[in-house]
């Protein structure tokens, strides 16, 4: 297992060089090229761009979905070229947190446990740590509006509330880094204002780092950096959100909530 | 969430949809306490067994993904589908062998016969060999599932969920 330090600090995500491609009969489709991206703890860093340009293919690489073709990523110092399956699942479980486009809940348990599932998955629980992980789940479902569906299984819930369940199962581990495929697609109104509030929270309390793919122009406002992607590349339109951008578009209690921009510099290269 | 209880949560949600593998698992049953053929009963259960278990992982590809997404390790998930076949088996092999053995009771009394004592002896080595020939049929499918491509099961579209 390799790890690197870069200038005593370690980044928390870094891709150089990645490609990505896949094989289809004869042809060969060029999903992701010579992506190079650095995240550090307590960025957001928003990925915008068409769709079928890479968005999805992105995030299933930097959540150890699938390999790279070609290419180099660093996940918390740890270089997952040399992983085997089961290494690379330990250090998914370990380090992130991932809301799915479908938001993939499991139909046959309720809302509470579909959040409470990564951490009964990681290990056994004694009865005093279930009781606490229960109470995890709870508040964080009540934080996304959802304390009235506890006990509802996907079937019951609409999609909104579906993705917002996805959205508190991500973020249960307090994982270090979380993968957000268009995590806010379903939502409007107020339920969108309490999951970015929530994603700011985390944020500033927890220097969680956020990648996110995202169509929406609430999100992108209140990202630390934005990249654009299209035909699988880190386009030119890519750009560093000024600070004075990142500013409330839903309410007070946002403002509140709302981290300022990153002082990170940006380490994009196209 | 133990794959047991993963398992049992399945089944108990699930188990209309397993019908022909309880009614497979209740005919072999009852037909081994009324004494046919232990070769056939076993085949009928096992062949249901593991096409019960085939059938569900296929339709199930996008929750097995998530899952393994999630941190279930390949051993676990196949902890959890033999669990799901050994229940859908004994909760097929019980009212089998309850049936059996009301059967065996009558035909021996419309012959003017009187069965022996039956005992516990027999349905208890009925309802191993059954769940014994569940766990070994399913074990294929079972592996295969467990080794499916997580990002492809993921990239699926929901049946319901997507409205």
């Amino acid at each position: 297992m390799h790890t690197e330090a870069r200038g005593g600090a370690v980044a928390l995500l870094s891709l150089s060089g990645i490609h990505k491609h896949y094989r289809h009969g004869g042809s060969c489709v060029h999903a992701l090229c010579d992506i190079h991206l650095q995240v550090d703890a307590g960025e957001m860093v928003a990925v915008c761009g068409p769709s079928g340009h890479g968005k999805t293919t992105l995030t299933n690489v930097i959540g150890l979905l699938e390999p790279a073709s070609a290419g180099r990523l660093l996940l918390d110092g740890v270089d997952v070229a040399g992983l085997d399956a089961g290494e690379r699942a330990a250090l998914r479980a370990r380090t992130l947190g991932a809301v799915y486009q479908c938001f993939q809940l499991i139909p046959v348990l309720t809302a509470r446990d579909n959040v409470l599932l990564p951490l009964l998955l990681a290990r056994r629980l004694t009865r005093p740590e279930r009781a606490d992980a229960a109470a995890l789940a709870t508040e964080l479902l009540a934080r996304v509006g959802l304390a009235a569906h506890l006990h509802h299984r996907p079937a019951r819930l609409d999609p909104g509330q579906c993705q917002r369940v996805a959205i508190a199962r991500a973020l249960i581990t307090r994982s270090r880094l979380v993968v957000a495929d268009e995590p806010t697609s379903r939502l409007d109104g107020s339920a969108l204002r309490m999951v970015l509030e929530l994603f700011a929270a985390c944020q500033r309390e927890q220097g969680t780092a956020f990648v996110i793919t995202t169509r929406d122009q609430r999100q992108l406002m209140r990202a630390s950096r934005t990249l654009q992607l299209s035909d699988g590349r880190i386009g030119a339109r890519q750009a560093d959100l000024p600070r004075h951008m990142v500013r409330p578009v839903v309410g007070d209690t946002v403002r509140d909530a709302v981290r300022p921009a990153s002082p990170h510099a940006a380490r994009v290269g196209a | 969430m133990t794959p047991a209880r993963l398992a049992l949560r399945t089944v108990r949600r699930g188990w209309p949809r397993a019908w022909a593998a309880l009614l497979a698992s209740a005919g072999a049953a009852c037909m081994l306490e009324l004494g046919a053929g232990w070769f056939t009963a076993l085949s009928l259960a096992g062949c249901a067994s593991a096409a019960h278990v085939a059938l569900q992982t296929l339709a199930r590809r996008r929750e097995l993904a998530t899952l393994r997404a999630l941190g279930m390790s390949a051993a676990a998930l196949v902890w959890m589908l033999e669990l799901e076949a050994l229940w859908i088996t004994c909760g097929g092999a019980l009212p089998g062998l309850v049936v059996g053995a009301i059967g065996a009771w009558g035909s021996g009394r419309s012959i003017g016969t009187f069965l022996p004592e039956p005992g516990l002896l027999l349905p208890l080595a009925v309802l191993l060999a059954l769940a014994a020939t569940c766990l070994l049929a399913a074990l294929a499918p079972a592996i295969r599932a467990s080794r499916h491509d997580v990002a492809g099961g993921l990239a699926l579209l929901p049946p319901h969920q997507d409205g």
